[in-house]
C-alpha cells in the first residue's frame, strides 16, 4: 500500500476510533423511571417496641457479673408495620416494614421510588402496626428505689427505653391527598417524627 | 523440530486483524501489539491531567467547580475531556490487551500471576472511574452513585441504606466527596503496586511504546477533547428523574442491569465474570503432556558465561555456584518459571541447555537428516514460528521450500543457519512474528540480534550474510511471503545454484567440552 494512502487510512481508522470513543462516552441511558411521576418514599422511624420485663431475684442477681447486674431484665422484639400505597382506587405498592439489622431492633429505613403517570392523583399511604400486642408498661420496667447500682444504670436503662417508646413510629400513620406531579419530577414522603405524620415534600 | 500446532495460532478474524494494522502502522506501532503500553502511556497522561483538575476541585461545590473548569476553553474544558477520553480509552486498551493475551493463551503457567494481577488491575480501573465520575454529581455521577449503593445495600452490611444519602431528604454531605475525591486519587497510585506485580516475572518488561507511538496517544486524546468536547450533564438533583441520561458506557454499562435484573443479578454477574476471568489460567492451561517441556542444563557443557541467564525472557534462569568442584558457574532452570520457549538453547555455544529435544543439538540432528534426504541444496529452507509463520509450510512447499517449524524463532540456533548455508541452501529464512507479538516477548529480538549484532551464541563471520534473511511474515498471506523470498534471491543475486562446500559434520562441531581440561 502507497505510504500516504497507508497514512489517510491510518488516519481515518484513528479518526473513527476517537469518535466511536466520544460517543460511547455520552450514549444516553434511559431510567426505568425516566420521564415519569415519581412518589419517592424516604424516611426512617424507629419501630414500636414491645419489652417484657421483670424483676431479678436476688439470687438470680448474684448469678451475674457485678458490673452486668441489673434489677430490671427486659426482653422484647420490635414490631414490623404494613405499608400500603393506593393511587385513586388501585393499590400500587403493599410491603412489610420491619427495624433494620440482623434482630430488627434498629430504626426502619424506608427508601422506595414509585412511578406514576404525570398528572394530578389522590394517593393514600397508611403505614399500620401489625402486631396486635401493646407495648408493656407495667411497674416491672421501673427501676426500683435502692437498687439503682453501677452509677445509676438501672435509670437511664429505663429512661431508654422510656425515650425509645416516645420516639415509636405510632400504630397507625396515614397520609391521603390530592398531588400534581409533572413528567420527571420527584415528590418525597417524608416522615415528620415530632409532629409523628407523614408529609409530602416536592422539593425546590 | 516439533510440528506446529494449529491451537497455538491466533483465530483467522484476530490474525486478519492484526495484519491489517500491521499494514496501516507498522508492526511497531501497531496499536493492538501496544495495547498494554499504551494503557500506561494513558494512565501517565491521567495522572498528569488529574493532577491540574485537582487544582480546581472542591468538595463544596462538586458539580460547579467541575462546570468552572469545563467552561475555561483553554486551559480546562481540553484537559478534563483529555482526561475523560483517556479513562476511555485505557478501558479499550485493557480489554484488548486481555483479549490479545487470552486468545494467545498467555494465561497460563509462569503468567498466571500477571493474568490474575491483571484482573485485579482491571477492577481498580472500574472502580477509580466510578470516584471520578460520581465526583462530578451531574446527573450521570447521581446515577451512578445511587447503582453502586443500591449493589452495596445488597450486602447484609448497612443498617441503613447507603442508597438513603442520594434521595433527596438530606444533602450529600461534602464528606462522601472528600471519601470519593481520596479514593480517586489512591486508586490510581496504588495501581502502581498492583502493576509491579503484573510485570514482576517479566525480565527487561516493556512498559512504554515507541516514542512516537505514545505521544500519538497523548496528542489524539487531546485532539478529540478539543473537537468534541467532553459532555457535562446539568447537576444532579434528586428531585428530578430525567428521561435520558448522557452515559459514560465505559464505566456505566453495568447500570441499566441494575434496574433491569436487580442488584443481586448483577453482583452475581460481576462475581461470576471475576471468578471466570481469575480461573482463565487453569481453564486454558494444556493437558501435561501437551505443554511444551521446561529448559534443562548440561552441567557438563555449562561454561557458566551467563548468556542463557541474560536472554531467558522470564527470568527462568539463575546462575549458581558449581558442585562438581569447576570454578565457575553454573545455570539452573527454574521449571515454573520456565515457559519452554528454547530461547536459552539458541543463546549457548557449547549447546549445553534447552528443552529436550531442541537444544541447540538437537537442531542440528534435525538440520544434518534434512541435508542427508537431499532437500537443502540449492533450496531455499525457511525456519517459520509455530505461532505464525510455520502455516505457510504448505504454501511455499509448492515451491519447494522447506519449512522448519521451530517453537519460537529465538530457538533457531545460529549453527543450524550455517550447516544449512554450508550445505548449499540458496537461501535460509527465519520467518518470525512481530517483535512486539513474540509469544515468548523477546524471540525475534535476540535472533536478530544473533545474526547481526553478535550477541552470543552469534552468527560466525564466516557464512555468508546474502544466504541469511530474517522477516516478518503475515501468516496468512503466502503470497507475500513468496514475493519476498522471489525479491531476496533476486536482490541478493542468489539465482546461480550454489554447490554445498562440504557437508558438515556434526560430532566434530559439537565435540563435548572435555571437562577433565576445565579443571
Amino acid at each position: 500500500m502507497i505510504r500516504a494512502v497507508r497514512g489517510i487510512v491510518g488516519g481515518l481508522v484513528v479518526a473513527a476510533g476517537g469518535v466511536a470513543t466520544a460517543w460511547l462516552s455520552a450514549a444516553p441511558i434511559r431510567p426505568v423511571l425516566g420521564g415519569r411521576a415519581v412518589v419517592r418514599l424516604v424516611w426512617s422511624g424507629r419501630p414500636e417496641r414491645i419489652d417484657e420485663c421483670r424483676r431479678l431475684t436476688d439470687a438470680e442477681l448474684e448469678a451475674v457479673p457485678a458490673h452486668m447486674r441489673l434489677r430490671v431484665k427486659c426482653e422484647g422484639r420490635t414490631v414490623p408495620y404494613a405499608l400500603r400505597v393506593v393511587v385513586g382506587d388501585r393499590e400500587v405498592f403493599l410491603d412489610t416494614l420491619r427495624g433494620g439489622g440482623a434482630r430488627h431492633d434498629r430504626p426502619i429505613h424506608l427508601f422506595q421510588d414509585i412511578a406514576l403517570d404525570p398528572g394530578e392523583h389522590r394517593v393514600r399511604i397508611t403505614v399500620e402496626r401489625l402486631d396486635s400486642a401493646a407495648a408493656a408498661v407495667t411497674a416491672d420496667s421501673l427501676p426500683i428505689e435502692g437498687t439503682n447500682a453501677v452509677g445509676g444504670r438501672e435509670g437511664r436503662e429505663a429512661e431508654e427505653r422510656a425515650r425509645a417508646r416516645r420516639e415509636a413510629l405510632p400504630p397507625r400513620l396515614v397520609l391521603d391527598q390530592r398531588l400534581r406531579i409533572e413528567a420527571g419530577a420527584v415528590v418525597l414522603v417524608r416522615y415528620d417524627p415530632d409532629r409523628k405524620a407523614l408529609w409530602f415534600d416536592p422539593g425546590g | 523440530m516439533p510440528e506446529s500446532a494449529d491451537t497455538n495460532r491466533l483465530p483467522r478474524s484476530m490474525a486478519r486483524l492484526d495484519a491489517w494494522a500491521n499494514r496501516l502502522f507498522g508492526s511497531r506501532y501497531n496499536p493492538l501489539y501496544q495495547s498494554g503500553t499504551i494503557v500506561v502511556v494513558l494512565w501517565l497522561l491521567l495522572l498528569v491531567t488529574g493532577l491540574w483538575l485537582l487544582l480546581y476541585y472542591r468538595v463544596g461545590a462538586p458539580w460547579r467547580s467541575v462546570a468552572g473548569i469545563a467552561e475555561n476553553p483553554w486551559i480546562g474544558g481540553w484537559i478534563r475531556g483529555a482526561h475523560r477520553y483517556g479513562s476511555d480509552a485505557a478501558v479499550v486498551a485493557t480489554a484488548v490487551h486481555a483479549l490479545r493475551m487470552f486468545l494467545q493463551r498467555r494465561t497460563w503457567g509462569p503468567r498466571t500471576l500477571a493474568w490474575v494481577s491483571g484482573v485485579v488491575l482491571l477492577g481498580v480501573v472500574l472502580v477509580s472511574g466510578w470516584t471520578g465520575f460520581v465526583m462530578v454529581w451531574d446527573w450521570f455521577g447521581r446515577e451512578l452513585a445511587v447503582g453502586g449503593a443500591r449493589l452495596l445495600d445488597l450486602l447484609p452490611l448497612f443498617s441503613e441504606p447507603i442508597a438513603r444519602a442520594f434521595a433527596g431528604d438530606r444533602p450529600v454531605g461534602n464528606a462522601f466527596f472528600f471519601i470519593n475525591l481520596f479514593l480517586h486519587v489512591a486508586l490510581p497510585l496504588g495501581l502502581g503496586a498492583v502493576f509491579w506485580l503484573h510485570v514482576s516475572r517479566l525480565q527487561r518488561p516493556l512498559l512504554l511504546p515507541p516514542r512516537a507511538l505514545g505521544w500519538s496517544v497523548v496528542v489524539a486524546m487531546i485532539a478529540l477533547a478539543v473537537v468534541i468536547p467532553a459532555p457535562l450533564p446539568p447537576e444532579a438533583d434528586p428531585y428530578r428523574v430525567p428521561s435520558a441520561i448522557p452515559a459514560d458506557w465505559f464505566y456505566g454499562f453495568w447500570l441499566p442491569a441494575v434496574d433491569w435484573f436487580g442488584p443481586g443479578s448483577v453482583w452475581a454477574g460481576f462475581a461470576l465474570g471475576t471468578i471466570g476471568l481469575i480461573l482463565v489460567p487453569w481453564l486454558t492451561r494444556p493437558k501435561v503432556a501437551d505443554r511444551p517441556a521446561p529448559s534443562r542444563v548440561d552441567s557438563q557443557l555449562c561454561t557458566g558465561c551467563q548468556q542463557c541467564a541474560l536472554d531467558c525472557p522470564f527470568e527462568a534462569i539463575t546462575m549458581v555456584t558449581r558442585t562438581d568442584g569447576r570454578a565457575e558457574l553454573v545455570a539452573r532452570i527454574d521449571p515454573a518459571r520456565c515457559v519452554g520457549c528454547g530461547i536459552c538453547a539458541a543463546s549457548c555455544a557449547p549447546m549445553g541447555v534447552g528443552p529436550e529435544g531442541r537444544t541447540g543439538r538437537d537442531q542440528l540432528r534435525a538440520v544434518e537428516a534434512l541435508i542427508d534426504s537431499g532437500r537443502v541444496t540449492g533450496r531455499v529452507v525457511a525456519f517459520g514460528c509455530d505461532r505464525g509463520a510455520a502455516a505457510l509450510g504448505v504454501a511455499l512447499a509448492v515451491r519447494e521450500v522447506e519449512m522448519l517449524a521451530v517453537p519460537c524463532v529465538g530457538n533457531v540456533h545460529t549453527s543450524a543457519i550455517e550447516f544449512l548455508v554450508r550445505a548449499g541452501a540458496r537461501l535460509v529464512l527465519v520467518l518470525g512474528c512481530p517483535p512486539r507479538d513474540c509469544w515468548n516477548r523477546e524471540g525475534p529480538r535476540w535472533l536478530d540480534e544473533r545474526v547481526h549484532h553478535d550477541r552470543e551464541a552469534e552468527l560466525k563471520a564466516r557464512v555468508d550474510r546474502r544466504r541469511v534473511a530474517i522477516a516478518e511474515v503475515d501468516p496468512l498471506d503466502s503470497a507475500a511471503a513468496l514475493a519476498l523470498m522471489d525479491r531476496l534471491i533476486r536482490e541478493r543475486n542468489l539465482d546461480p545454484p550454489v554447490a554445498a562446500d562440504r557437508r558438515p559434520a556434526l560430532d566434530l562441531e559439537c565435540e563435548p567440552v572435555p571437562v577433565e581440561e576445565d579443571r
